[in-house]
Order: structure tokens, then C-alpha cells, then sequence
């Protein structure tokens, strides 16, 4: 899978059923938590929601703020783990 | 002889005033089908049953000698009940043992309560024979039967002046398998219990109980069976089973019988609201009821909307509703919506009370959670909440530890003095005031009501937050169709010094065959993870009925988290993440 086709899927996600905001025009370096687009606690639907797509398992020690800010943050490490 | 029940210390003294008094009218009617097949029994003859059952007790036992009670539900019962009361003889109703096996439960609760006797009906005693080669414990026992009681015996009934504080009967806790703790109820603390119910719930001389509840678990027998006769009213019961192949039976005994209270967990509300049909409902009349309590496990808002819903053209309404609390170790009752009062309740930032904050919301949200008041005491109880760690009170916004002191509270655990003062010997820190009684629950206190978050020791700490394991459970059975609700469990496990959460849940029989277990259980991460910011970290789907409840119906846990460890589900799919469960 290509990394765009990831952050897309991130991006539809996260403006759905996150943010309640299909048309946000959400940038995938945009900060997602600092800024309070979405709160922390979301990081756990984040995280379900890239274990059942990607078939890939984000231990909780990696689900974290720093990780996870943004999309391009997300796919990087979605990718790694895809290997 | 008592001129009035108010007078009474104990019970005996109650119905030998209602047969002097009113002895030809009944007591006590048993549905022995649950329908139209009635067993009656006035007090004249509840008093001279029970006189003669205490006359057989009397020739094998001294008071204060424990008897262990194995019945059915049915008169029997009752009757044993009152005889061990009239003997002076501590009761210990149990549950009935498995008939091929003995459980474990069983017998470690016949060896804590050193009972001498053992009181059981015909056809069960010829069905228990069979275990008395493999359990010695049950030979040894001396065995009184109902049926066996001599005629006329009851002549040789030695009175006996049961003081306030002298035990009445034991009623062990469901706790763990292994060690079941006998509560030690006296007389006092069940006429008190009584008074507490018939006043929260205006029972009065023209009321009528119908109960399908264990005889054996506090609520069935005092609510169901022991109110009614502190006013010389009838108790309809029917056993459990009768309610549970049919709920419709319960509803109709109501309307039948006109009984104007009855109670149950709220399960049974649920229950009723998928099995009993539109034609069914077409004749009951349950506009006769004044109250109907919701107790023994945790009230929820939704099933009493919906069963008001429901049976609105039955003429019932959502505000005869009475939730309530308590536990065996205030004998059943702590608090009860009051006859007259409406029902309570608010809206709190779930996010908040993880925290034991209390923030309260003006509408409903994806966060929001609906708490439902409880009541107070009608006995003049002093309830606090209080913070478990520093045993300082809380502060009005704060969620801690629901502590009792009143003439209900038990006198502590049999035979088990550190435990007892644990529990019942607790005083506040600063103010050295007290003793109360912990009761492991978590609360507060709104408005003038009780209001029950959780248990201490199931509550899910991960990362530093609370979770409330029945609110998980409710956003899991919520999410999918195929899922069984009030039969999940959520808990915590622990994997490298870190708590992980893990749900175990019964699906629907019709979707036992499912091909879709991997979207069913993939849909409860996600809803888990959306309403409560936090993942689950493995997921086991099981057979239906098989999930563990304690007798009176509530999840057990722990016993599911041990049988999680052991791999001793009946599982049907499981999902765990990767890397964290050995």
C-alpha cells in the first residue's frame, strides 16, 4: 500500500467519524492534538481503527502524542510496522 | 403476646400475633407452576408448622446452633425458615447443590457455618441420599425433613425468647468460591430491615407482595417473603425458573393477584421487554402496583424507560419504579426510592467521574452518562461517603466509598474476626467517628439519594484512569445486534506490570453460527475505544449462558477473568492483541 492511499484513509477517519467533520479540509501535516482538532482519548480509535485496516498492532507505549500528532506522523509509523 | 408489630423484636413474635389475630387468612400463596396451580397457606398453620418443625429442631439442636436450609422455593421453605426462628436456631438458607456433584461453594460454606442439621423436602432428600457416600460431611449431618415431622408434634414446643441481638440467620455472600463469609443477621437487624422496607415502600394493610425471586438471596426472602407478613398481607411467589422460562408468569401473578409491590434485579425489566408478547400483554393490568422495586444489581435509566414503554397500556408507569441498594451485609436493604417521591437521577461527564469527580451535564452527549438516585433510608441510617484511602469524607463533587452505620448493619462475618473489623469496624480519620460498615461500593450522595457507580474492587484502573466495568459492558452489548446484554464482562489483566482491558461477551443463540465473529468483535474495539478513549486489548465471544453470575444474577468478574486466564471459556472467537498475553 502506498503511504498517500494510507494518510488518505487516516484523513476520511478521522474527519468522519472523529471529528464529525467530513468536508474539513485537514492537511496531513497538520497538528492533530496540540491544536485540539481532536482530544487524546481519540488516540484510541485511532488506533483500532489502523489495527483492523492495516492488520497491524500499534502498542500502547507508541500511541502517544508525540507519535501521533499528525497524519504524516501516523503513516510513517503505520508503514514501518507494514514493513 | 405483642399488641403490635412495632413492639416485636423478632418474628416469631409478628406471626404468632397474626394467627392469634387473623389466623384463617393466608399467609402465603405458591404458585407451584407459576400460573394457576396455587398452594396457600394461612398464618394458623404457618404457626403450628412451624411450631412442630421447632419442636423436631428442638430434640437435635440448642439455640444458637446453626441449621442449613436446602430447598426448593415452596412452603417448605417457609416453614423451616420460621421453625429455625421459633427453635431459636440460626437458618442458613443455601442454595441448592448440584445434584450429581457437590460444588465447591457448597461445602466450603457446610464447613464454615458448623451446622449440625440440615433441613430439606422429600423429594430432594431422596435425591441428596445419593451424595451421602460420597461426602461424608452430608452423612454426618442429622437430616429433618418436612414430611417426616411426627403429628402432633408441635405440642412439645419449647418457647423460646429470642433477644434482639441474638443471630436469626447467616446469609453468606456470593465473594469468592473458595471462601464464602457467612453474614451474621440478628433479629433485630431483620425486623429492622423489614420496618426499613415497609416504610421506604408505604406496604400497608392492604398490600400484597408477588416475588419470583430466590428464597435464598436476601432480597427474594425479605422483600418477597418476610415484609408482607410484618403486616399480616400475602406473599404470591413463584420459584425463579417458573419466571425465567416464562416472564410473562411474574407480570401475571401482579395482575392477578392485584399485588401491589414486587421487586427484581434489572435484568428481569429487560427480560420482560423482549419475551412478553402484544397478546400476552392484552391481559395484564398492572395498574393495582405501587411500587415496584429495581435492586441487586445496577439500575439502569434505558431499561426502565423502556420497559415503562413497554407495558404503558398495561397501565404501568415509569415513576412506580423504586431503585434501590443494599448488600447481605446491611441484611439487604441501605436505601430505596421513597413511596411518593419521583425518581431522581442527573447527568455526569463520564471523562469526570473516571477521575471520582462529579461534573454535571444539562443534556445528553457522547460522554454523558445517566446516574439514577438510589434513595435513603426509611430506618434513619447514617450514610457517608468517604474516601477509601484516607478515610476522610468526601467533598459534595467527589466520588468514594459508600459507608453505613444503622440497625440493619450486619454484626460482621462468622468466625472471621479480621475480616469482620475490616468491614464493619470503620471510623472516619479525622472525627473518629463511627463504626461504619464499607460496603465496597462507590457513590455519592445528589440531591438527598444514593447513587451506586461501582464496586471498588472491580473498578479498571488503566493508565491511571477508572474505568467502571458495567459502563464498558453496556457500550459493548450496545454496539452489535448479535450480542446477549447483561452478559458481558469487563475486567483487567494484568501482562508486564501494566493492566490491560479485556471483555468477554455471550452473543445471541441465533448467532452462534456466525461468520462474521472477526466484525463483531472488531465492532466492539471500536465502540469501546470511541465512547471511552481506551482500547481493548483482547476480545473473547462466547457460547450463550455460559458466562458466569453469581445465584441473584450478577456478572462474576473475577471468576470470568480467572477462567479467561486458565482458557476455560467457551469461546467461539478471540481476537488479542499481539504480544502482550503469554
Amino acid at each position: 500500500m502506498e503511504e498517500i492511499e494510507i494518510k488518505e484513509k487516516l484523513k476520511k477517519f478521522i474527519c468522519t467519524e472523529i471529528m464529525n467533520d467530513a468536508d474539513y479540509p485537514l492537511k496531513f501535516d497538520e497538528p492533530l492534538i496540540t491544536s485540539g482538532l481532536i482530544d487524546s482519548f481519540s488516540l484510541a480509535q485511532v488506533g483500532v481503527f489502523v489495527e483492523i485496516e492495516f492488520q497491524i498492532y500499534i502498542p500502547d507505549p507508541e500511541l502517544t502524542v508525540d507519535n501521533m500528532n499528525t497524519i504524516d506522523a501516523m503513516a510513517a509509523r503505520i508503514k514501518e510496522k507494514m514493513g | 403476646m405483642i399488641q403490635n408489630p412495632e413492639e416485636a423484636v423478632s418474628l416469631v413474635e409478628v406471626v404468632r400475633f397474626y394467627a392469634d389475630r387473623i389466623g384463617n387468612e393466608l399467609a402465603y400463596m405458591y404458585l407451584v407452576d407459576g400460573e394457576d396451580q396455587e398452594a396457600p397457606l394461612t398464618f394458623s398453620e404457618l404457626d403450628r408448622q412451624a411450631r412442630a418443625f421447632a419442636a423436631t429442631l428442638q430434640q437435635h439442636t440448642k439455640p444458637g446452633d446453626r441449621a442449613l436450609l436446602l430447598y426448593p422455593s415452596g412452603l417448605e421453605f417457609i416453614v423451616a425458615f420460621f421453625g429455625c426462628l421459633y427453635a431459636g436456631v440460626v437458618a442458613v438458607p443455601t442454595i441448592v447443590p448440584h445434584l450429581k456433584r457437590a460444588t465447591p461453594r457448597f461445602r466450603a460454606m457446610l464447613s464454615d457455618a458448623d451446622a449440625v442439621v440440615a433441613c430439606t423436602q422429600m423429594e430432594l432428600f431422596d435425591k441428596l441420599k445419593q451424595l451421602f457416600d460420597e461426602y461424608p460431611e452430608f452423612h454426618d449431618l442429622k437430616w429433618v425433613v418436612n414430611e417426616k415431622l411426627e403429628a402432633g408434634v408441635e405440642s412439645q414446643w419449647q418457647e423460646v425468647e429470642n433477644k434482639a441481638d441474638d443471630l436469626a440467620f447467616f446469609q453468606y455472600t456470593s465473594g469468592s468460591t473458595s471462601t464464602p463469609k457467612g453474614v451474621m443477621i440478628t433479629h433485630f437487624n431483620l425486623i429492622e430491615t423489614v420496618r426499613d422496607l415497609q416504610r421506604g415502600s408505604a406496604f400497608d394493610d392492604k398490600s400484597a407482595v408477588a416475588s419470583w425471586l430466590p428464597i435464598f438471596h436476601d432480597l427474594g426472602l425479605i422483600f418477597g417473603l418476610l415484609m408482607p407478613v410484618y403486616l399480616g398481607r400475602t406473599s404470591y411467589f413463584m420459584a425463579p425458573i417458573a419466571f425465567l422460562e416464562r416472564p410473562y408468569r411474574w407480570l401475571k401473578a401482579i395482575s392477578k393477584y392485584k399485588a401491589t409491590h414486587s421487586a427484581a434485579p434489572n435484568f428481569a425489566y429487560d427480560l420482560c421487554v423482549q419475551k412478553v408478547t402484544n397478546e400476552e400483554k392484552e391481559t395484564l393490568d398492572l395498574g393495582g402496583l405501587k411500587i415496584i422495586g429495581n435492586a441487586a444489581e445496577p439500575v439502569r435509566f434505558e431499561t426502565m424507560q423502556m420497559f415503562s414503554d413497554a407495558f404503558k397500556s398495561c397501565g404501568f408507569d415509569f415513576n412506580l419504579f423504586a431503585p434501590a441498594y443494599g448488600l447481605a451485609e446491611a441484611t439487604v436493604k441501605v436505601s430505596g426510592r421513597l413511596y411518593g417521591q419521583k425518581i431522581s437521577y442527573c447527568l455526569l461527564d463520564s471523562d469526570a467521574l473516571a477521575k471520582h469527580k462529579l461534573v454535571f451535564l444539562s443534556e445528553e452527549g457522547p460522554k454523558s452518562y445517566v446516574s439514577v438516585g438510589c434513595g435513603w433510608s426509611s430506618i434513619n441510617a447514617d450514610i457517608r461517603i468517604v474516601n477509601a484511602q484516607t478515610r476522610e469524607l468526601c467533598a459534595k463533587d467527589e466520588v468514594g466509598e459508600i459507608w453505613v452505620s444503622s440497625t440493619s448493619v450486619a454484626q460482621g462475618y462468622w468466625k472471621r474476626p479480621e475480616e469482620t473489623e475490616k468491614t464493619f469496624q470503620a471510623y472516619i480519620a479525622s472525627s473518629n467517628e463511627g463504626p461504619f460498615m464499607r460496603t465496597g461500593d462507590l457513590g455519592f450522595i445528589y440531591n438527598d439519594q444514593i447513587h451506586i457507580t461501582g464496586r471498588i474492587k472491580d473498578m479498571v484502573i488503566i493508565q491511571g484512569r477508572n474505568f467502571y466495568p458495567q459502563d464498558i459492558e453496556l457500550t459493548m452489548e450496545k454496539c452489535h445486534d448479535a450480542l446477549r446484554p447483561s452478559f458481558g464482562a469487563a475486567f483487567a489483566v494484568e501482562a508486564n506490570q501494566v493492566d490491560h482491558l479485556v471483555v468477554v461477551q455471550e452473543v445471541k443463540r441465533e448467532y452462534r453460527k456466525s461468520n462474521d465473529f472477526e466484525g463483531i468483535a472488531n465492532a466492539i474495539r471500536m465502540a469501546v475505544a470511541k465512547n471511552h478513549g481506551l482500547r481493548v486489548q483482547a476480545v473473547v465471544l462466547i457460547m450463550p449462558s455460559t458466562i458466569q453470575k453469581t445465584t441473584s444474577g450478577k456478572i462474576q468478574r473475577n471468576a470470568t477473568r480467572e477462567s479467561f486466564l486458565k482458557g476455560n471459556l467457551e469461546v467461539l472467537y478471540e481476537w488479542r492483541a499481539p504480544g502482550i498475553f503469554s
